[in-house]
């Protein structure tokens, strides 16, 4: 009987402290991704339930309306959950970044303050939420709240997307050229050695160069995209005074002396297909390396 | 007793002797401890060694030296152009997570787009506006 008590006095007194203790700690980041698809779900589920209730031939008149308001408001609810999450992963994402350059840190700076400004609208959404009572008032909120999030919230977000893709290629960028490096280092040694001459791999080697020189080149184009993009959020006539000099000296003008491909293929594209183009090249340069390392293999004999 | 012994440590061989007997040592010719023969077979060994040893050595300069490399350079020197590096390399350049990653949200942009526009019944607002736009257009022209 006391060790029946005692056991449970445990309970009462361990549980409350794991239960505290997985609240004072963050999501894990890993879970991030599969925590906003499970809520998208659950947003599908809840606009289901509009629809049924539609449908539902049996329901009329006032609890008819009941109902749909009910199924409105919750789908709404959930809707601005899910937004409150995207928020906050990509704050997450962009506080994660490591070694910006100055000008990546400001760039930065000027993306986190955009969560800032979300917040009056958040404020306003919160408010309106809890005190929309009719079927009217919560239409009208889900009208606005989707105004806001496709003329405010949409474009933001693809800024700080575009942002996080290019810092992540850049570190993609040095993994492929420390591999390129190695590789010439190891291809020096075997023509040394007169186990191989340059022009067995010649032509792969410059391949793959000139894959991750477009790779670069494209990478280039899209920060300045998005650098351009957030200076025209921060101040419209900075932008326009940034843009007449730009004409003058540009990267882009010297990356497209160095890569046609790159040139052409920034006319029409977005900083994130510009940034899947360079992905795409990383990739050609990395098939490149795996048949070096075949060519190396046969020619020592190798299995 | 005591005596007797420190005496004893004191005695030398006279300055005579000792020049005579190392005369004699110094003198005397070195024997060997083989026998001649075996001499001569110990000789010819070191001879065949030297021989070889300049024969290997020959055949590294002139051709085994690519053998011996092709065991030298093994994958663990040679990592940079080690195939499995270079997988293992692509692979940790997490190339799709950082693609769906950016897909997620352009995926559900366009379905809370879709969903908001359920949950406000926006279609059937559209419906109503037009018709009462037809309505009032008709009374005008009527």
């Amino acid at each position: 009987m006391i060790g029946h008590m005692g056991n449970k006095k445990i309970i009462f007194v361990l549980l409350p402290a794991i239960i505290a203790l997985g609240l004072a700690f963050p999501f894990p980041r890993i879970n991030a991704q599969e925590n906003l698809k499970s809520t998208l779900k659950e947003v599908e589920e809840k606009v289901g339930e509009i629809s049924d209730i539609e449908n539902n031939e049996s329901l009329a008149g006032e609890e008819r309306i009941q109902k749909e308001t009910e199924a409105r408001k919750e789908a709404l609810a959930k809707i601005f959950d899910l937004t409150l999450l995207e928020d906050q992963d990509l704050k997450n994402k962009l506080n994660d970044l490591k070694n910006l350059t100055e000008n990546q840190e400001k760039m930065r700076s000027a993306l986190l303050v955009i969560f800032t400004e979300n917040e009056n609208a958040y404020a306003e959404m919160r408010k309106r939420l809890a005190e929309a009572k009719t079927l009217e008032e919560i239409k009208q909120l889900a009208a606005d709240f989707k105004i806001w999030r496709s003329a405010v919230y949409n474009p933001k977000v693809d800024k700080i997307i575009s942002f996080i893709l290019i810092f992540r290629q850049k570190n993609v960028l040095q993994i492929a050229k420390s591999r390129l490096s190695k590789i010439q280092a190891d291809l020096i040694k075997l023509e040394s050695a007169k186990l191989l001459s340059p022009e067995d791999t010649k032509e792969l080697l410059e391949s793959a160069s000139e894959n991750i020189q477009i790779a670069e080149d494209l990478r280039l184009k899209a920060e300045e995209l998005v650098e351009k993009a957030i200076n025209q959020d921060l101040s419209p006539e900075i932008a326009l005074k940034n843009e007449a000099a730009a004409t003058t000296t540009s990267k882009s003008e010297i990356a497209s002396k160095k890569s046609d491909q790159a040139e052409q293929a920034t006319e029409e594209l977005t900083p994130k297909k510009l940034i899947e183009e360079s992905l795409g090249n990383v990739k050609s340069a990395y098939k490149h390396f795996i048949s070096i390392s075949d060519t190396v293999k046969k020619k020592l004999g190798i299995k | 007793m005591e005596q007797l012994l420190t005496k004893l440590k004191t005695i030398e061989p006279g300055q005579d002797y000792k020049e005579r007997s190392r005369a004699l040592i110094l003198s005397s010719p070195q024997g060997s401890l083989y026998p001649q023969i075996f001499k001569q077979l110990t000789n010819t060994f070191q001879f065949g060694a030297a021989f070889s040893l300049a024969a290997v050595f020959i055949f590294l300069i002139l051709g085994g030296l690519s053998v011996l490399n092709k065991k030298v350079l093994s994958p663990s020197l040679l990592a940079g152009v080690n195939q499995e590096n270079i997988t293992l390399e692509l692979e940790k350049i997490d190339f799709q997570i950082q693609l769906s990653q950016a897909e997620y949200y352009e995926n559900s942009a366009e379905k809370i787009e879709v969903a908001l526009r359920e949950t406000s019944d926006e279609l059937r607002a559209k419906e109503e506006r037009k018709e009462k736009v037809d309505q009032l257009l008709d009374e005008i022209t009527l």
